[in-house]
């Protein structure tokens, strides 16, 4: 890969041969390139300039720039840090909760037997269903079974408990996900890594930390990364369960209320970027670790 | 649990490893089968209610019906316009949008993977930031240039857009799985004179399969299920899918909850089929493209 | 393989297009945007709509095709509508009171219906007529109202020997009465922001309409008075809390509508506080069986005078001038008002705004068309102006954390008491009103 590089940049006499080549790359990534930039990337810079301006509702044209006063209004704003704060207690669970689930259960499944592919199969289930009908069933979990046998009141009427009601609904879901990735990770390893280790007298916990965890740190980066975004981006969770509690209102859904629904659009397009800034950090950052992380172990 | 394994070592030590043995796979299967029974939970409330009569109103909401019935599934298939129309535009919207991002990220992939220019990598940063822009912030964009297009509520724009907000993920999964693909068999073929359109094709695309077929599956459950592009997008009836059909089911003021959950079930199954069908293939796709990527 | 694939692939996409090049046929579509999402208004409004395609072909040799879009009013039906204006993509028939779209009429996108004909001859009240106005002039039809009050189980009533209350005293006795048999007073749907809301409205709505607040809320949008000015406020939460009481069931605060229903059916609980629109719900859920269900208005005081009947037009219907076909979509709306009334009525267990009775016309029914033409009436059209939804969106979160707070007994945004709700309340309309400063 590095010779490659070096070579199309050493000088400026491109052989014929490497013109053609980049030509034709180009026609392999227009497609996807074109797709991308019609439905994310133009729509994406569009929307960047309203978040300078006064524009309230959707429906008028009416509006002026008001330079940096949204963001000013909304970095000071109680309820916005709120929703970043309710954003990142669920981001932070629910990574802990999917990634330390699918962990776990890739490490009761790792080996093929039929019986550990079926479940596999029920582990990844719940993975096939949408959020906003998982959202549903599980309020009559918490309703039906769960205020039925304890007594107690629903987690996803109470304000305290509503967030980890959502990780809970949000790991159930996702844990598929991770656990196939930790599956893939762990039957990469060979065997006879193990085999040695236990002919040298390494017993099951020194086995596991001096041979599975280094090798499936890559996973735990892929899987990280996802979740973080997932996390950061939840939308149609609490849209669902939370639409009259603030305590489960993320920021995706302070966006989408006030461009949508409460007459705010530039508003909501400068919390929109803010979101997007930090996604965009936040990713950099953890995945930077993760990779320092990788080349340590 | 440790001391009680830790005396079971101790108590014969000819065959205390096989003991051993036998005990952690006994605990193994017991605790999956209890981890089953949990992650099942909500699937059994789903199926009580599907299968409980209409206007059944019983005074234990845990229990399972007395008089169960197919009524449910049969109304909702037959009674129910929206069902068989819904069925029809997911799996027309479906089918092309996977087809197309297995088609045009297993292309781009290739490239991304084999050349790492800085081109290269701003071309790959680009399309890979899709994943991490909130939805929210370029839907009304998005949906007032699909209009001016005559793109809204038609299968065209969904599958169009669908696609393009899938690339993201997808991408990231399959160069990481490229860049595991030695590279000699497509250098032989370019000495022999493919054209790389021809080599992409004979070489490099049938080695991708295992993290195609993967994509195919998971991205088929992604748009399957896709609601927030749907709601937007698809305003007609006649071009809802099925999410968009079952959600006025799930409304706060429905009456009909047993035919929400029977609706419910008959949207998973196909998913499963596809699932079940391929899992061999889906273990081996997952851990190339995202443990490398 | 990959010839296979282009073929599958050439011929999906042929497929999706069809359905497209088929719509293109002369005929005239007339699109309607709406929250109707219970089957059986929905399908009233189909029936209608069928009659009138027929009786256009009839009479004007023309098609006429409807094209619904529902979708719910919590959730999705506001930024649906928003978008589609945004993007002039056009509904002829829009539903809603034209006080929540005051945007829409600014830019001039509700026909000016003021002195219609039809609307004229229906006789209706200044109260009806508000809710479908903004600044004096007629923005929608009007097609039904609502009210909100007590359902509670007949025969329950009859074995406990218990009577319909006339005064708060009487119904707080029914409530530890019923308790004390070891059958929850209320089945409560708190998860619904409509329920918090309708706890309210029997007070606020009454008080302040009979202290001549005409101003309420516009007042308190405009932040020129605050929720502390209005002592109903305060009253109207004491008034719910007193009702909620220390029997509240744990599953009050995570029900929802339906929730609520299939408790009260089942005998689990013996009232349930619920608006009009929920007739129908229940006539469903009781069908084939021996379940007999009453009605009466919440008393709030002791004074033992008749409660005053809530007035709200619930179906209203804007007509969008700049869409493709609003003389047809306003003709449609004017043969529903004037032939179809008893039809839709009987539909959607709904009472008609114009009172329009047929044989099968429920008791229940009857008795409202009768209350609320004795004129002990408070209509929410009598305000000046009404709520937005993100003032209704403010206030509902506060009466949930209130409500949540009275059955669990735990502090919800810092909301304990009525004091403080009031005060979260307050806190968040002010965040509204900074926001539309900016």
């Amino acid at each position: 890969m590095r010779q490659m590089s070096a070579k199309t940049n050493r000088s400026r006499s491109v052989s014929r041969l490497t013109k053609k080549i980049h030509i034709g790359n180009i026609m392999f990534l227009l497609p996807t390139f074109i797709l991308f930039t019609f439905v994310v990337l133009a729509p994406f810079i569009q929307g960047i300039p309203y978040s300078f301006t006064n524009w309230k509702s959707i429906v008028s044209t009416n509006y002026s720039f008001n330079k940096l006063a949204n963001y000013e209004y909304l970095l000071k704003n109680k309820y916005f840090l709120m929703s970043l704060g309710v954003t990142f207690k669920f981001t932070i669970l629910f990574i802990l909760s999917s990634n330390i689930m699918g962990f776990f259960l890739a490490l009761l499944l790792r080996q093929t037997s039929r019986f550990n592919n079926f479940s596999r199969t029920v582990f990844f289930l719940p993975f096939t269903v949408s959020v906003t009908a998982a959202a549903i069933v599980w309020s009559y979990v918490f309703t039906d079974i769960y205020g039925t046998i304890t007594g107690l009141v629903s987690p996803l009427g109470l304000e305290s408990q509503i967030v980890y009601a959502m990780v809970i609904i949000a790991s159930w879901r996702d844990m598929g996900y991770t656990m196939l990735i930790y599956i893939a990770a762990m039957q990469t390893i060979p065997k006879d890594f193990y085999e040695a280790a236990s002919i040298e007298g390494a017993n099951a916990f020194q086995q596991f930390r001096r041979i599975t965890l280094p090798m499936i740190v890559p996973a735990f980066t892929a899987n990280i990364t996802i979740t973080l975004a997932w996390g950061l981006r939840t939308f149609d969770l609490p849209m669902v369960v939370s639409t009259t509690k603030r305590a489960g209102q993320t920021t995706a859904v302070y966006v989408y209320q006030s461009i949508f629904a409460n007459n705010n659009a530039g508003l909501g397009q400068a919390a929109a970027i803010i979101l997007t800034i930090i996604l965009v950090v936040l990713t950099q950052i953890v995945s930077y670790t993760l990779r320092r992380i990788e080349v340590e172990l | 649990m440790y001391n009680y394994l830790k005396r079971k070592f101790s108590y014969s030590h000819k065959s205390a490893g096989q003991r051993y043995f036998a005990l952690k796979e006994i605990i193994r299967t017991l605790s999956t089968l209890l981890l089953i029974c949990i992650v099942l939970l909500p699937f059994y409330v789903a199926i009580l209610y599907a299968f409980k009569p209409v206007y059944e109103i019983s005074a234990n909401r845990l229990a399972f019906t007395q008089s169960p019935t197919l009524t449910n599934f049969y109304e909702v298939i037959f009674e129910n316009k929206q069902f068989i129309s819904g069925f029809k535009n997911t799996v027309l919207n479906t089918i092309p949008t996977v087809l197309i991002l297995v088609v045009t990220t297993s292309m781009s992939s290739w490239v991304l993977a084999r050349f790492n220019t800085r081109f290269y990598s701003l071309m790959y940063s680009i399309m890979t930031v899709g994943l991490l822009i909130p939805f929210q912030c370029y839907i009304l964009p998005l949906y007032v240039n699909f209009f001016k297009l005559g793109l809204v509520s038609n299968n065209i724009g969904f599958i169009i857009a669908r696609s393009g907000l899938q690339i993201s993920i997808s991408l990231v999964a399959v160069t990481g799985f490229v860049k595991t693909v030695p590279r000699e068999l497509e250098e032989a073929s370019s000495i022999d004179g493919c054209s790389r359109f021809a080599t992409f094709w004979k070489i490099v695309f049938p080695l991708m399969t295992p993290i195609n077929i993967t994509q195919l599956v998971l991205n088929t459950v992604f748009v399957w299920n896709d609601y927030s592009t749907a709601i937007i997008l698809l305003r007609s009836k006649e071009s809802q899918t099925l999410t968009l059909a079952q959600i006025t089911y799930f409304n706060e003021n429905t009456t009909l909850l047993n035919h929400a959950f029977a609706f419910f079930i008959l949207a998973m199954f196909p998913i499963l089929v596809l699932y079940l069908s391929l899992q061999k293939y889906i273990v081996s796709g997952i851990t190339a493209g995202a443990v490398k990527g | 393989m990959k010839r296979v694939l282009a073929t599958i692939l050439s011929l999906v996409i042929l497929i999706g297009v069809l359905p497209i090049v088929q719509a293109e046929s002369e005929t005239i579509t007339v699109r309607t945007i709406h929250y109707m999402v219970e089957g059986e208004k929905a399908a009233g409004m189909e029936t209608i709509q069928k009659l009138f395609s027929e009786k256009i072909l009839e009479e004007e040799g023309k098609v006429i095709k409807f094209e619904n879009s529902a979708y719910s009013q919590g959730t999705d039906y506001w930024p649906q509508l928003n978008s589609s204006i945004n993007a002039s993509d056009f509904y002829d028939i829009m539903m809603g009171n034209p006080g929540l779209y005051t945007d829409l009429i600014k830019e001039g996108y509700v026909k000016d219906l003021t002195g219609n004909e039809v609307i004229k001859n229906l006789g209706l009240t200044s109260g009806d007529m508000g809710d479908v106005s903004y600044e004096g002039k007629w923005y929608a039809y009007p097609v039904d109202f609502k009210s909100w009050g007590v359902f509670y189980n007949v025969k329950m009533f009859e074995e406990l020997g218990i009577d319909v209350p006339k005064t708060e005293s009487e119904l707080l006795a029914i409530c530890e009465k019923l308790q004390e048999n070891n059958i929850s007073p209320w089945a409560e749907w708190y998860a619904d922001g409509a329920s918090v809301d309708i706890n309210m409205r029997t007070v606020l709505w009454t008080k302040a309409l009979a202290n001549g607040d005409k101003d309420l809320f516009k007042d308190l949008m405009s932040g020129d008075k605050t929720v502390h000015d209005y002592p109903y406020m305060k009253e109207a939460l004491e008034t719910w809390a007193r009702r909620i009481g220390n029997w509240a069931r744990p599953d009050a605060v995570s029900n929802k509508q339906t929730d609520a229903n299939e408790i009260f059916v089942s005998g689990k609980a013996g009232m349930l506080y619920q608006g009009t629109w929920n007739i129908g719900s229940i006539e469903g859920l009781i069908k084939d069986k021996e379940f007999e269900y009453g009605f009466f208005l919440c008393p709030t005081d002791d004074s033992g005078q008749d409660p005053v009947l809530n007035v709200q037009v619930d179906q209203a219907f804007m007509i969008n001038p700049k869409a493709n076909n609003p003389d047809y979509a306003s003709k449609f709306m004017e043969f529903w008002l004037t032939d179809c009334m008893g039809l839709w009525s009987d539909a959607s267990f709904q009472p008609g705004i114009t009172g329009a009775k047929t044989e099968n016309t429920p008791p229940l029914l009857l008795a409202l068309l009768e209350a609320k033409a004795s004129g002990n009436t408070a209509c929410y059209g009598d305000f000046t102006v009404p709520f937005t939804s993100a003032f209704t969106s403010a206030y509902r979160t506060a009466l949930t954390a209130f409500a949540a707070s009275i059955v669990t007994g735990e502090t919800q945004s810092g909301v304990n008491s009525v004091e403080t709700c009031l005060d979260y309340m307050q806190e968040l309309f002010d965040e509204e009103i900074a926001k539309a400063a900016l």
